[in-house]
């Protein structure tokens, strides 16, 4: 699985979570920030949680993952982070 | 000024911008075109209906991030500590209370006050039930953090209320946050066993770093030193909601008093509370403090009509956040008082506040009209871009875009002149500073361009911008410079600049009359001030054209990059006049040129230009051939055995120029979707395919041919050439060879190997 197919993915489920909030040009690339550049909260993450399991199967874990992090390191996520993640998981 | 956009959209519909950049006007046109509801991402707010509905003020409660912006809201020092909880709970209340009397002041008013957690007691203040400095009073009589709290741990769960599974004795739920965020509390290592459980469920579970067992019944035997349920009771001027019931206050005292016991002890139930406070009609839900309300005010309404929006954000100072809540609730229908945002230079009447209301709604108005200006960039609609066309074509030739008219540097300085003076109002524009041409506008096919001032540059869409200054009237005019002495008589006379295409212009851009002398750094001429817009700067850069022609014919295509200054000393020489035009070059490299220019008329400096830098293309010999006669002119070199040669040792900037001499428009769709790697090559094959075609029918007698009148297909291996638009060819074999990818000069050979059905390879 190649980083750009994963971005493509996180993409489509992001414009899913953001809809909400009338969000549908969005441009995200790996350093797009869930906190700052995308206003994503901790509520947010939960919908995106289950987006991916949905997604890509249960050891895709997106709560072990961020049970990992100190709350800055959760504040300064980038997709790109969640990306790698992603791929590590599902090699 | 409010730098807020209101414009009415159908009979209901309300779109509003805060800060109305052109790219953003051009997404919230986009965002109203949709149709569809949009709330507040890049500072834009488009309601096809508005809402109308209540307003209800939400109070923040202790949050794991607190970062308040409320400097500029208030006239005196803050203590907005956070390090112990007391210190954090008074900051909490604090800043509540400096933003709800905020938006009172612009006109926002609550139809109800609620909170959460212990931004209940906010709501009670907001509401009228406690006294602001009756509470003041006791949080600083209280020593908040010697307060005793039972030392357990909050976690929250990523999940609604009903999948919540507790099956630890001593934990509870303490808030019910929102449709999929619930919050528990217990004893630290019971919280961990729960924090890991949930995480290997895969729901997110943060544990948060502060403790106090608020909203739960651990509470209740520190309950005596809390006083807050004891402070003296008001009546109520506003509805006060309460999350532990999810409905109004009561009205008797002492039902007041056992509810505030019940809110410390009893569970938040927020989400409750939204859906209680929608069902009878509230539709704005206002953050009132720093804290993440509205997240959870959309994921529990997530399927209803609302509005969320935040009074304060840690991304902007306290006004600009003001600001967007205002624009926020006009999109919705409702009235807050805009002027209210600016600070009032001195005591106003009636009068002069309604005055100044109209002058900013005319000012936003004016701005708008002046950013969202577009400006068509077609033949059409400037036929004289058709004199001034990068790539002579066969006349009459049907495809527009294989002349590439594009627009010249010079009447894009005219467009940015244009806007900065609309933006003047009445004053003149003396000078353009650092003048920047990024890439070429061309007119064909046609399309419209903005053309826009904003901090006193002009753009014009992203092909040009300047800085730009304005005054009352122009400076006075400096001496002409003296003749240089190392002038002569120049080889061309002006005429034959044209004549012999050294120049491409078209009679709209045709000016040079006479040049008059040539030295080692200087040329001056006469120009008579054809009718094209931009065209007296035009002449001053064909001039210095002719200089590079002169005096450096091996690289003498040169165009405009940039202009560091150009100031006008009086209007522009009307159209048909004759000034004088001295250039003095101060730069030459490889690469371009740069000089400096004044034009005259009757002896009086009207323009000087400093720091005119041209870009020179590279091509030697056959390049400037291929420029002037592309129809005789060959890139490619014969050589032994019927090969046909091209070196391409270009730059990018080189290589474009030339793909569009020799490329028509289906083959340059064919080069745009080549992966850029490719392109080199691609090209290179193409001019020398074209190249040899051309001359194996040159030999043969056949008239001038342009290269884009041969159409080259590529089959495998083999390469194939057809006329265009009217040229009929024999059918025609080429065989290609290239060089090794990576080499420094890439070349490209080719040969006929088949004509008229016969082998002749």
């Amino acid at each position: 699985m190649t980083t750009t197919t994963v971005l493509d993915e996180l993409r489509s489920m992001l414009v899913r979570v953001l809809d909400q909030y009338g969000l549908d040009d969005l441009e995200i690339t790996r350093g797009t920030s869930f906190h700052d550049d995308l206003g994503l909260e901790s509520i947010d993450l939960v919908t995106l949680g289950s987006l991916l399991v949905e997604h890509y199967g249960e050891h895709v874990n997106l709560a072990a993952y961020l049970a990992e992090l100190d709350l800055d390191s959760v504040i300064a996520l980038t997709v790109g982070d969640l990306a790698d993640f992603v791929i590590a998981r599902v090699g | 000024m409010t730098g807020v956009v209101l414009r009415e959209y159908g009979a209901t519909g309300r779109l509003g911008v805060v800060n109305p950049t052109p790219e953003r006007l051009q997404r919230a046109e986009k965002v109203a075109r949709k149709g569809r509801a949009w709330r507040g991402r890049d500072d834009i707010w488009f309601s096809p209906e508005p809402l109308h509905g209540k307003i209800v003020f939400l109070f923040p409660g202790l949050e794991a991030e607190f970062k308040p912006r409320v400097e500029d809201l208030v006239d005196h020092p803050l203590d907005l500590g956070t390090d112990t909880v007391g210190r954090h709970a008074a900051a909490v209340l604090a800043t509540n209370r400096i933003v709800d009397e905020a938006l009172r002041r612009i006109g926002i008013r609550p139809d109800a006050v609620a909170g959460h957690s212990v931004g209940e007691w906010s709501a009670m203040v907001s509401g009228g039930l406690f006294d602001t400095a009756e509470l003041q009073e006791l949080l600083w009589r209280t020593d908040l953090d010697a307060l005793r709290v039972p030392g357990v741990e909050f976690a929250v769960l990523g999940c609604p209320l009903d999948e919540v599974d507790l099956h630890w004795p001593n934990v509870v739920v303490s808030h019910e946050n929102s449709a999929n965020q619930t919050v528990v509390c217990g004893p630290a290592d019971e919280i961990a066993e729960l924090a890991e459980h949930y995480r290997r469920k895969a729901v997110i579970c943060q544990v948060l770093p502060f403790r106090s067992g608020f909203h739960t019944p651990v509470l209740e035997p520190y309950l005596e030193q809390f006083h807050i349920p004891k402070l003296p009771l008001h009546p109520a001027h506003t509805p006060v909601w309460s999350a532990t019931t999810a409905s109004p206050f009561p009205t008797t005292e002492p039902a007041i008093r056992d509810l505030c016991r019940r809110h410390l002890l009893e569970p938040v139930r927020f989400a409750t509370l939204l859906r209680a406070l929608h069902d009878v009609g509230f539709r704005a839900f206002v953050q009132v403090g720093s804290g993440t309300l509205t997240s959870l005010v959309s994921d529990t309404l997530r399927d209803r009509d609302h509005l969320a929006v935040a009074g304060n954000s840690p991304h902007r100072s306290g006004i600009e956040q003001l600001r967007r809540v205002a624009t926020a609730l006009w999109v919705e229908g409702h009235n807050p008082d805009f002027s209210a945002l600016d600070p009032a230079p001195e005591p106003r009447g009636a009068l002069a506040e309604f005055q100044a209301v109209l002058r900013e709604a005319e000012a936003a108005v004016a701005a708008v009209l002046d950013a969202q200006q577009k400006i068509e960039v077609s033949t059409a609609a400037m036929p004289h871009l058709l004199d001034h066309c990068f790539a002579h074509q066969r006349p009459g030739w049907p495809d527009e875009s294989d002349l590439r008219p594009v627009m010249p540097a010079t009447t894009m300085i005219a467009h940015l002149v244009d806007a900065a003076g609309r933006a003047a109002h009445g004053r003149v524009v003396t000078d353009l500073r650092d003048v920047r041409f990024h890439r070429w506008l061309v007119a064909a096919p046609g399309h419209r361009v903005a053309l826009s001032t904003k901090d006193g540059r002009a753009k014009l869409g992203d092909y040009a911008d300047a800085a730009f200054t304005t005054a009352q009237r122009h400076q006075p005019a400096p001496r002409p410079w003296g003749i240089p002495h190392d002038e002569h008589e120049p080889v061309l006379p002006a005429h034959r600049l044209y004549d012999e295409r050294w120049l491409f212009h078209g009679p709209g851009y045709r000016g040079l009359t006479r040049t008059v002398a040539i030295g080692e750094r200087s040329i001056r001429g006469r120009i008579t001030v054809p009718g094209a817009p931009g065209a007296l700067l035009d002449n001053v850069g064909q001039l210095l054209g002719h200089w590079l022609v002169e005096r450096h014919p091996a690289r003498w295509i040169a165009f405009p990059k940039s202009i560091d200054h150009i100031r006008w000393y009086a209007d522009e020489p009307p159209i048909g006049s004759t000034v004088d035009c001295a250039i003095r070059i101060t730069e030459l490299t490889e690469d371009t040129v740069r000089a400096d220019a004044q034009v005259i008329r009757d002896g009086e400096v009207v323009i000087a230009v400093t720091g005119w830098t041209d870009h020179r293309f590279d091509g030697g010999a056959e390049g400037g051939a291929v420029h002037r006669f592309p129809e005789t002119s060959t890139l490619s070199r014969p050589a032994a055995d019927g090969w046909w040669q091209v070196v391409d040792r270009w730059s990018l900037a080189s290589r474009e120029f030339y793909l569009h001499k020799y490329c028509g428009a289906a083959e340059r769709a064919e080069h745009g979707q080549c992966p850029p790697t490719h392109r080199r090559d691609w090209l290179a094959a193409r001019i020398a395919v074209k190249d040899a075609v051309r001359g194996a029918l040159w030999r043969d007698g056949a008239p001038p041919l342009f290269p884009a009148e041969i159409r080259v297909r590529q089959h495998g291996d083999r390469f194939t050439a057809h006329g265009l638009h009217g040229l009929v060819l024999p059918p025609v074999e080429v065989t290609v060879l290239r060089s090794a990818a990576g080499a420094v000069a890439w070349s490209a050979c080719a040969k006929l190997v088949q004509q008229q059905g016969k082998d002749i390879a």
